[in-house]
């Protein structure tokens, strides 16, 4: 690390107008791009779900990516790929942030039993492999069909509610860890101090002066996870485990693909670059707001 | 125990579709599934304890213990290797990085490091079976029963897609404690004794930089663990990971049960080995001194 510091008096960082400003827009672009994608893209050709045409059309005009193994049309099934991947990533991410946020602010805020109760509870997360819990978990609760139609079965048997389940079971305790510690260092500045001597109960001071502090480093870290949330939700769905047929999924497509790789691999190849762009994407972002809060941070 | 309370009814599962209901019954009590949960638990504690894991709902009913026989050493040489090559491979590069600090190979080392963090396994897996195995034609895609090669070159794809992300976490980290290492005094002093290069980094830099290292390693074993059953799975080699996916499908929850414990149990192992190793490498560990 180089020290190239401001001159004494200068107190915000002009921006660098560059080469390296290509690494934040265009992956901002991709992700909105990819929005877009998710939200209208899924009835192009056909539907995702569509009439069962011929299989491995190259593509054309009406089938922008060509149909899959089964004749539907590949680019709308990508796109509501996209859909599940972002739908049950930020889905997982709000469950994540909600339970780990809210137990790290009642560790840091509760009294010794709480605080003891709630942290090791999480130490005891921390020591199992993560990954190895999540595919546990999400094979135990693996869709089976249940004679539930409504809204909560059908996302029963499509394995969307499994796998949002195993993914917020193995990743809230990292949102729990870093909310206590930052918490208790916010806890002791002087501005808290203040407003508790003047009778503020700790309910206040945890949700007005202590969750807006710790905010910008939640979603941050919370950016990164997302890419980690949408590779998990993937892997299940390649293992069979995940979102289950004919709801489309770029992992299941991914192993769908793998069959006939040798005669069509680009089959292969699209779910594969939509599923590592975007998770390169959420990395080169969660890593930009990362930065800005380190500089900030470091200006005070 | 979480497996009893979530696996859905094995009887009915068991009995098949046109079974009545007394037949239901009877298969419930033949595997003791009507008895509390508890009871159960303790039950399957206790024979665990004496080595007896059950045996498959299914097939030919194997026990679990046979069949992790079979299929643990492939989950053991998989990780193993991949491990161990991605110690070879990390470290040099990350010591390269580190002596070459904010020049080109270290930008290149750091860039591709990058990429493999990123890169899922299953994309990889695909790509580089598709360059190697398909147009080059020079390993095999998946694994043949009975082999028709030696049994190294089904493992060489494998072993270093699995070990592609340990490896770049690893050159990271390797790379930022020997430019901390080498801020410290001890450095200095032996430059200025005139230690040669090749000493200063291998006897005084490494030797310190390497502790963080050697932690990681254990906690990246749980990674690779997770990674072996989508390796597994993609290249069809018999191994825990691949078994226990099979089991998850047909809700075979001995097999689950016991793959599970197997692996978990892996893990602890490995961690044990790194706690013992710690002290033996570094004497302030030893001391209690950090």
């Amino acid at each position: 690390m180089t020290k190239t510091s401001n001159p004494p008096g200068i107190g915000w960082t002009k921006r660098r107008y560059g080469f390296s400003e290509i690494f934040i827009w265009i992956p901002r672009a991709y992700l909105v791009l990819l929005v877009l994608i998710a939200i209208f893209g899924t009835s192009v050709g056909g539907g995702w779900n569509g009439n069962i045409g011929k299989p491995y059309v190259s593509s054309s005009s009406s089938h922008w990516l060509g149909t899959d193994a089964l004749g539907r049309d590949e680019f709308a099934r990508l796109a509501y790929g996209a859909r599940i991947s972002l739908g049950i990533g930020l889905s997982s991410l709000a469950i994540c942030v909600i339970i780990g946020v809210g137990l790290g602010l009642a560790a840091a805020f509760g009294g010794k039993w709480v605080r003891g109760i709630i942290m090791r509870f999480t130490d005891v997360m921390f020591s199992f492999p993560d990954v190895l819990l999540a595919i546990l978990l999400a094979g135990i609760l693996m869709a089976h069909s249940s004679s539930d139609t409504g809204l909560l079965g059908q996302l029963m048997d499509s394995g969307i509610l499994p796998v949002v389940v195993a993914i917020s079971v193995t990743s809230w305790p990292s949102y729990c860890r870093l909310t206590y510690t930052q918490s208790l260092a916010i806890k002791e500045l002087d501005f808290v101090e203040a407003s508790r001597a003047m009778g503020a109960k700790r309910s206040y001071l945890a949700f007005r002066h202590v969750l807006p502090q710790i905010a910008p480093m939640i979603v941050a870290v919370g950016m990164v996870d997302l890419g980690g949330f949408i590779l998990a939700e993937s892997a299940f769905s390649f293992l069979g485990i995940g979102i289950m047929p004919p709801v489309p999924s770029w992992g299941s497509m991914i192993n769908t693909a793998r069959d006939a790789m040798s005669s069509y691999p680009l089959w292969l190849l699209w779910p594969c670059l939509f599923l590592s762009v975007t998770i390169i994407a959420l990395n080169f972002v969660g890593d930009d707001i990362r930065n800005r809060l380190d500089k900030r941070s470091s200006q005070k | 125990m979480i497996q009893s309370l979530a696996s859905g009814d094995v009887a009915t599962l068991l009995a098949g579709e046109k079974a009545s209901s007394h037949q239901i019954e009877l298969i419930r009590q033949e595997y003791g599934l009507n008895r509390p949960l508890l009871v159960q638990y303790g039950h399957y504690l206790w024979n665990a304890l004496q080595g007896n894991l059950g045996h498959s709902y299914f097939g030919a009913q194997t026990s679990v213990v046979d069949i992790l026989k079979t299929t643990l050493p492939m989950t053991m040489t998989l990780a193993f290797s991949a491990i161990i090559l991605s110690a070879l491979v990390a470290i040099p590069l990350g010591t390269i990085a580190a002596i070459k600090e904010n020049k080109a190979t270290d930008y290149a080392v750091l860039t591709v490091s990058i990429l493999a963090v990123t890169i899922p396994t299953f994309v990889l897996a695909p790509l580089l079976v598709y360059i190697f195995a398909l147009r080059l034609d020079y390993l095999p895609q998946t694994w043949d029963n009975p082999l028709r090669g030696p049994f190294i070159y089904y493992l060489i794809l494998p072993v270093s897609i699995l070990a592609a992300r340990p490896t770049a976490t690893l050159v990271r980290l390797t790379r930022s404690s020997v430019l901390e290492t080498m801020r410290q005094e001890f450095v200095r002093l032996a430059i200025a004794k005139g230690v040669s290069p090749l000493n200063l980094y291998v006897k005084h830099v490494l030797r310190n930089a390497l502790l963080p290292v050697v932690t990681a390693l254990g906690t990246n074993f749980g990674y690779l663990l997770g990674g072996s059953f989508i390796i597994e799975t993609f290249f069809r080699l018999p191994g825990v990971g691949s078994r226990t996916i099979e089991a998850m499908l047909s809700r075979d929850t001995p097999v689950i049960q016991g793959c599970i414990i197997a692996t978990g149990a892996l893990f602890v192992l490995v961690n044990l080995l790194v706690d013992i190793a710690v002290p033996i490498l570094d004497p302030r560990v030893r001391g209690g001194a950090l």
